[in-house]
């Protein structure tokens, strides 16, 4: 029962079983704390959408973008940067002809036309680190579609750690492909405006 | 206000309910089975590659091609839903015979792990500091008088990943030759211990591997009858064996050439429609030819004095796609390639006792340490299944499952696999079992839910496993 201590504090998330036959369906509901909160975060007002245990679900819509947050405390900034790096590698080496991490005697090749493939940023600072991937994303807003008639938004995929705050913020971005609002978000997202 | 209540209890406690109403067989009250306590007693894994659950018929009635596993395990512990941390070889291996996280284990690895040709292995540097702190099931038995063999063909269970540790005698992977240590060999070297064993009064442990369910391209005997298909390749290595090709198609060398996760989004469904029937016909004849070299092994066992003082486990590190959710072969987490047999022949059981509780493959060691009245070591996560087999209870809340391509979180039926390229899929295995419909964009707040679970699982893990590495 170790892990249950690591999942207080949670909103209530109610969990109804009918069990029909032998068909089990699963209904859940989430039940917000209180009314809908708003949080600033990189200067967009956010809605809380999501408070489970550790980690919070923020995310922010208008009619040009869709940021997504998710928040995850780490208890040392080595994990936190081997989280990061382990991640991001593993994101990016789906668009690579071969795999770099265990267990290594297969690799997987998939071709992704060099104009598509997500192109990798980093912004350090002797406290935070924010690296992430520019591509593009399909209708279902899932990352590396790679080819035309797949795309549907810009996307960014990045990982933002404060060192201040011991957080990871796991940050996607959807935006429409005619917008040049991508630039600008990324100069907004700074641990300073983060939590 | 904010509603401060630990919910997870009632998460948990209704998916448990879900998973283990109306359908429970396990048997209760059952004065035989109150007693599990067997110390002294010898041991035997054998411990299959790729061999899924659901094609071995006391499991599941698919395929009636395991008649000799069927018979010799049929008054036993019957496990019918039993998840491996991953769906390859290396990282199941580490975690079942260690008892430790999946999480914890793939960090070990990915910070240890030398992925570079030709030293796919883990350094020797580690093997003082992995005897410490994660200690094998063979070094705690081996500290506690047991005499210990290790039989292995297979190179992800033997030394390159340091599970050499603890074993009295080691056969394994380049010990005799790679084309020599063919699996019927290692059958009949079990064959051999086994009867030595029972001419000595000492206890064992043995821990057989055999690769004959290695997907393709595989050994196959050439004495034997074998399917006839224009689109299979037999090609012959040595006089006593056929190596075993398919697929050789204008679409690409998938046996030769075809990595072992990938999905194959670029055929049609009636191409892998096709080629999925190809491909259980072919790992069908590869069963059934291993059903049959284990049934000596049986045979062998039932002729000694072994028997009433000796633990034999069945159990498979991982499944194989077979072409199910369009994976040619194994390596990411679902059902295909992560459920798996783990069949548990006691010296004091004599009737089935069938257990569907979802339990987790790292629960193995434990549940052998308690039968065996041996210490649990500090450093394990398994936990013991003893109890959930005397009545039922099973105190997880959540499995958690890793590959390179993907990660698995199940809380009860409800199973999120989340892809490195964060494509997330929901499947409720109680009334999908195959994986087919993905519930996610109609249960999002639960996939976030499982998602939080399963990443703050992970990096804890994470920090314990370079914790560890850097008090090195």
């Amino acid at each position: 029962m170790k892990y249950l201590s690591n999942l207080r504090n949670c909103t209530l998330l109610l969990i109804y079983f009918y069990n029909t036959g032998n068909t089990s369906i699963v209904k859940y509901s989430i039940q917000a704390e209180n009314k809908v909160t708003v949080q600033n975060i990189f200067g967009y007002p956010f809605k809380i959408v999501t408070n489970w245990g550790k980690s919070n679900y923020f995310e922010y819509i208008n009619s040009d973008e869709i940021i997504q947050l998710k928040t995850f405390p780490v208890k040392s900034d080595e994990t936190a940067h081997a989280f990061i790096d382990n991640r991001l590698s593993m994101f990016q080496s789906v668009f690579e002809p071969k795999r770099v991490s265990y267990p290594g005697q297969y690799s997987r090749t998939i071709e992704c036309p060099e104009k598509y493939k997500p192109k990798y940023f980093e912004h350090n600072t002797s406290k935070d680190s924010l690296s992430y991937f520019l591509g593009y994303a399909n209708n279902n807003k899932v990352a590396g579609a790679c080819s035309d008639d797949l795309i549907v938004y810009k996307h960014l995929y990045g990982m933002l750690y404060c060192r201040s705050t011991q957080t990871i913020i796991e940050i996607e971005y959807f935006t429409n492909l005619t917008s040049n609002s991508t630039d600008q978000f990324i100069d907004r997202i700074l641990c300073q405006t983060a939590l | 206000m904010r509603i401060k209540i630990t919910i997870t209890i009632v998460f948990i406690a209704l998916f448990w309910g879900c998973n283990t109403t109306k359908k429970d067989k396990v048997i209760l009250d059952n004065k035989e089975v109150m007693d599990l306590s067997c110390q002294d007693c010898n041991v035997i894994f054998l411990n299959m590659d790729l061999l899924r659950a659901d094609y071995v018929n006391l499991i599941r009635p698919n395929h009636n091609i395991t008649p000799n596993i069927d018979a010799f395990f049929e008054n036993s512990i019957i496990f019918e839903d039993v998840s491996s941390i991953a769906g390859v070889t290396g990282l199941s291996n580490m975690a079942t015979l260690m008892a430790v996280d999946g999480a914890f284990t793939y960090a070990l690895l990915n910070e240890t792990y030398q992925d570079v040709p030709p030293k796919y292995q883990l350094p020797y540097k580690y093997l003082k500091l992995f005897s410490s702190h994660l200690p094998t099931i063979a070094e705690v038995l081996n500290a506690e008088g047991y005499e210990t063999t290790n039989l292995n063909h297979g190179w992800y269970t033997g030394k390159q990943m340091l599970l050499n540790r603890g074993f009295d005698r080691y056969w394994g992977y380049f010990e005799v030759g790679m084309n020599e240590n063919i699996p019927a060999k290692v059958l009949n070297k079990t064959k051999e211990t086994i009867q030595r064993k029972e001419k000595t009064n000492n206890k064992f442990f043995l821990l057989v591997r055999s690769e004959d369910l290695r997907s393709l391209p595989y050994q196959y005997p050439a004495g034997r009858s074998h399917i006839n298909d224009p689109r299979i390749h037999y090609k012959k290595m040595k006089p006593d064996y056929y190596e075993i090709y398919y697929q050789r198609t204008p679409e690409g060398e998938l046996a030769v050439k075809w990595p072992s996760s990938a999905k194959i989004n670029w055929m049609s469904d009636s191409t892998i429609m096709e080629y999925q029937k190809l491909s259980r016909a072919l790992y069908s004849q590869q069963l059934t030819f291993i059903d049959e070299e284990l049934g000596k092994i049986f045979s062998t066992i039932q002729n000694s004095l072994l028997l009433d003082k000796t633990i034999i486990v069945l159990y498979a590190n991982h499944g194989d796609g077979l072409y199910d959710n369009k994976i040619p072969n194994h390596g990411v987490s679902y059902q295909s390639c992560v459920s798996v047999p783990l069949l548990i022949r006691h010296p004091k059981i004599n009737k089935p006792l069938r257990i569907q509780k979802s339990v987790n493959l790292i629960d193995l060691v434990p549940t052998i340490y308690e039968m065996l009245n041996v210490n649990l070591p500090k450093s394990i996560d398994g936990i013991s299944l003893v109890k959930t087999i005397k009545n039922g209870s099973y105190d997880r809340p959540y499995m958690y499952g890793v590959d390179k391509e993907s990660q698995y979180i199940r809380v009860g039926m409800m199973k999120l696999i989340v892809w490195v390229d964060f494509t997330k899929e929901l499947y409720n295995i109680a009334t999908d079992p195959h994986e087919q419909k993905n519930l996610s964009s109609q249960h999002p707040e639960l996939v976030d839910s499982l998602y939080a679970i399963m990443i703050n699982h992970e990096l804890e893990q994470m920090d314990r496993a370079l914790s560890l590495l850097n008090n090195e």
